[in-house]
């Protein structure tokens, strides 16, 4: 066995960080709120062309009567297209009238047009909340039946720390939030539960083995036995998110942010939060209990102890 | 795993390699092995596929039969053996001696066989039944090989729209509307038929008109209650598209001109391919009278698309338009005959009370955007409004009820949400994904070498395998690749690597205490079995549930996800076991390379 690192010791000193993170996030909810991509507010977004606009503020003066319209200039500073956002979700030609009416029709050409109504907007919302649940429960109750409640509390734990962790970097960096970024954030809960679950695997295989006072120093064993695991797969999952994120564009590219983001909260909640936490609920624990709290593990009589 | 199975687990590597090179033949074929004409003629509709055969099929037997003419004793050319072989067959089939070399008089001269000609007249005849024997081979010949391009191209991986470009559009019809410009007039079965029947139609005539461009594999469907989801993939043309979408359709009652239409076919069986410009006009106007032009005849084949049945010449003059035209129902008469009821309003009655009288034994055709849908003989003057279609089956009847409701049925549309993306746009996401993929596999890889030596290569195997899997299966399932399934993929190669790791992890620990090569393998592998298992199934669990949510781009990210997964679990315990095992039986190997440190 190699050498055990104590891990157990920051578990409280990280517990403490992550929730200040957290607690950054929430009040960037209120401050800064989250941005959220047409496919989850309704309205639309325009894409037009006019060629006799002298500047962004005439635009959005043009504009101003319709309310709840946001102008942005694409691409250089003299370019001519501009980008114009929404909540109007009925008559989809208001915008294009009001420009009409100022630049006169034939200046003003609508490039793109995406335009999401509230209905579906509403329902993709609902949809996106149901599905995290639902994932979250299944793989509850998997690693229940697998290991142990705590254990699975433990993993679960670890998932929603990153899920909060991962919105608290999407609300500060007012990253798009989009169905292909919310797929990164589902995509970390089956990630990071993997990594979680390879540790927990270790603690079951480790549990019958060692004769200690504490549990945490299992946990502190498990850890230190599977932290070359976590590190190289940590590495090349990054390697290939970080190509992604270099040779992309677009929306896949926020993808590629935010799961590079998820990858380093899951590599980290899968030592400190999920272990923390059954740390903690086993503080009182006691060594002869210990086969008690376990499924024994299927090929522990080859095993010569070290 | 017993040591001495070995074997077996090779051959049955070897059929789950072999079973995905079946499911990735169709995706090779259309990608690699078909010329982009080639493809773009597999990618028009099939009414397109017939016109073309016929064309093609029309100058290959003209330019055949001059060939024979002005020398007989030629031979055909190598793309000719099909043909070869099938004057074989009759030649066998009239029991005459096969010659050695055919020659092209020799393959004219066996689609001739059992027939006597003797007057002049009777040669003409039997070179004209050489004629259209060798037109209809040629069609199916040609037929055949676009329509296998066409089934590579159903059962491939096909490119999403945000690769292949194109446009996507959500049409919202306005029911209520509908329901208020109908009135009270028609609502038979209540409001909710209504809107059903009403939604029905505004996607067929969507689709009849949408087909009219000759694109492929458009995507028309109903979403929600009052939705149309349209997908044309490569189409640029927004505008174009949208006056497509937006446009009325045209209803009309015609007389048909017999006389010219037997005219016209004639000239059309001795001339085919070469009747008709580019366009749809007629490249030798002359042959049919000045009042009259050609249309196509449909009607609905077993896939409810319009088939292609004759064309026939109609007057140009419109004997009623579709807009008196008040209903249209589907009945059975006393005789138990099926046939279409519908009522004209009063000025339309009158109109055409006056007509069938004029016209009476003439025959009149149902006439819905330059399409004829039905023509039918005028028995004798029909007063009063009520006019009654019949002589066909209950489907034809319907299809035509159906025709005749666009007429009084009108649906407002209008567009909700529209995404053009451009063909170039489309090819330069490919690019950048199939970089990001490339640059993703080979980093891993030289990682995974430098960190774990000779047991790197096992891992390297393992993904080049687990990647070959996920696109078969991909192209199994017929799947749409998006720039999100490639992103599934890249994430699938990342925690792929993660089993190997495991397992390489693990026999190191073993190596560590002190054993010896296979015993370090076989414990490292029982070792590292469940923790693969656990954690893959919760990841398989989480994918799975992705899949769920309706959005296409996080579908195709979770499907390739799942599907990885799967794949992966399969090539780190089953692939890369064989190759350690191999390694120590075959080669006698006792030491295992896979750290910097020693073995000890």
């Amino acid at each position: 066995m190699k050498a055990r690192i104590n891990f157990s010791k920051a578990f409280l000193p990280c517990a403490i960080i992550s929730l200040v993170l957290i607690a950054g996030g929430i009040v960037g909810l209120f401050v800064r709120g989250i941005n959220f991509g047409i496919d989850f507010k309704p309205g639309m977004i325009e894409e037009v062309e006019i060629s006799n606009a002298t500047g962004i503020e005439e635009v959005r003066d043009a504009l101003s009567g319709l309310g709840g319209v946001s102008v942005k200039k694409i691409g250089s500073a003299d370019s001519s297209f501009y980008q114009i956002r929404s909540g109007i979700s009925e008559d989809d030609s208001q915008i294009t009238n009001a420009l009409n009416a100022k630049y006169g029709a034939a200046n003003v050409v609508v490039q793109k047009t995406d335009f999401i109504g509230s209905s579906m907007s509403a329902s993709l919302a609902r949809n996106s909340i149901l599905l995290l649940l639902g994932t979250m429960v299944l793989i509850w109750l998997y690693a229940t039946v697998r290991f142990h409640w705590d254990f699975a509390l433990g993993a679960i734990i670890a998932l929603i720390h990153d899920i909060f962790i991962m919105f608290t970097f999407i609300i500060w960096s007012q990253l798009e939030f989009s169905t292909t970024v919310l797929a990164a954030v589902l995509t970390i809960v089956g990630y990071s539960i993997n990594a979680t679950v390879v540790i927990l695997d270790r603690v079951r295989y480790n549990l019958p083995l060692m004769e200690v006072k504490k549990f945490g120093e299992i946990l502190d064993q498990s850890l230190t036995d599977t932290l070359t695991r976590s590190i190289i797969t940590t590495a090349t999952t990054f390697f290939a998110v970080l190509a992604l994120y270099i040779f992309t564009t677009g929306s896949i590219k926020d993808f590629a942010l935010a799961m590079m983001v998820g990858l380093l909260s899951g590599f980290y909640s899968s030592i400190f939060i999920s272990s923390g936490f059954i740390d903690l609920t086993r503080r009182n624990w006691k060594p002869e209990f210990g086969f008690h709290h376990a499924l024994p593990k299927k090929p522990a009589q080859t095993v010569v102890v070290g | 795993m017993e040591k001495g199975n070995k074997g077996w687990r090779f051959v049955i590597l070897l059929v789950v390699l072999a079973l995905c090179l079946v499911f990735l033949r169709p995706t090779i074929a259309w990608y690699f092995r078909t010329s982009g004409d080639a493809q773009r003629l597999a990618l028009m509709s099939l009414e397109k596929i017939k016109e073309y055969s016929m064309e093609q099929a029309g100058k290959d037997v003209k330019a055949l039969e001059q060939a024979a003419v002005a020398n007989p004793d030629a031979e055909p050319g190598e793309n000719y053996a099909w043909l070869v072989k099938q004057a074989k067959k009759n030649y066998k089939a009239f029991k005459k001696p096969v010659p050695e070399k055919f020659t092209l008089g020799a393959i004219l001269n066996s689609f001739s066989f059992g027939r006597n000609a003797i007057t002049d007249d009777e040669k003409k005849d039997v070179a004209s039944s050489v004629h259209r024997q060798l037109v209809d081979l040629f069609q199916e010949h040609y037929r055949e090989k676009v329509l296998a391009d066409k089934n590579n191209y159903t059962n491939s991986v096909k490119l999403g729209l945000d690769l292949s470009g194109g446009i996507n559009i959500i049409v919202r019809a306005d029911l209520e509307e509908a329901l208020r410009l109908q009135g009270d007039t028609a609502l038979v079965g209540g409001e909710a038929e209504f809107k059903a029947r009403a939604m029905a139609q505004a996607v067929e005539t969507l689709q009849s008109r949408i087909d009219r461009f000759g694109l492929s594999n458009p995507v028309i469907r109903q979403q929600g209650e009052d939705r149309i989801y349209i997908e044309i993939p490569g189409a640029e043309q927004s505008s174009a598209i949208n006056t497509i979408i937006m446009g009325k359709g045209v209803l009309n009652f015609r007389l048909v001109d017999d006389d010219a239409t037997n005219q016209f076919l004639s000239y059309y069986y001795s001339n085919p391919g070469d009747t008709f410009n580019e366009d749809g006009s007629l490249k030798d106007p002359s042959i049919v009278p000045d009042d009259v032009e050609i249309l196509g005849y449909y009607t609905k084949d077993s896939y409810g698309l319009d088939e292609f049945v004759q064309y026939m010449a109609l007057k140009k003059e419109v004997a009623l338009d579709g807009r008196y035209v008040k209903s249209a129902e589907v009945s059975r008469d006393q005789m138990g005959q099926t046939g279409v009821d519908f009522t004209l309003d009063m000025e339309g009655a009158e109109i055409f009370a006056d007509f069938t009288g004029a016209h009476t034994g003439e025959r009149l055709a149902v006439v819905s955007d330059n399409k004829v849908k039905s023509a039918a003989t005028i028995r004798t003057k029909i007063a009063g409004g009520r006019v009654r279609i019949d002589g066909f089956g209950l489907e034809e009847a319907q299809n035509l009820q159906k025709v005749l409701q666009t007429a009084w049925l009108e649906v407002p549309l209008s567009v909700e949400s529209q995404q053009v993306i451009g063909a170039e746009l489309g090819e330069q996401t490919i690019r950048d994904g199939l970089t990001a993929l490339a640059v993703g596999l080979i980093a891993i890889f030289v990682f995974m070498l430098v960190f774990y030596k000779g047991a790197g290569i096992n891992a390297i195997v393992a993904q080049i395998l687990n990647m070959y899997i996920l696109f078969a299966v991909l192209s199994a399932f017929n799947l749409t690749l998006t720039l999100s399934s490639i992103a599934g993929m890249i994430l699938t190669v990342g925690m792929a690597v993660d089993a190997n790791v495991i397992i390489f992890e693990r026999i190191k620990e073993e190596l560590r205490a002190g054993k010896a090569r296979a015993n370090a393998i076989n414990v490292g592998f029982e070792g590292a079995f469940w923790a693969i298992m656990d954690s893959n199934i919760t990841t398989f669990i989480a994918a799975l549930f992705l899949s769920q949510l309706g959005t296409g781009s996080i579908q195709g990210f979770a499907v390739s996800l799942a599907i990885g997964v799967a794949s992966s679990v399969f090539t780190a315990l089953f692939v890369s076991r064989l190759i350690f095992d191999v390694g120590t039986e075959a080669f006698g190997s006792k030491k295992v390379s896979i750290s910097w440190r020693g073995n000890k």
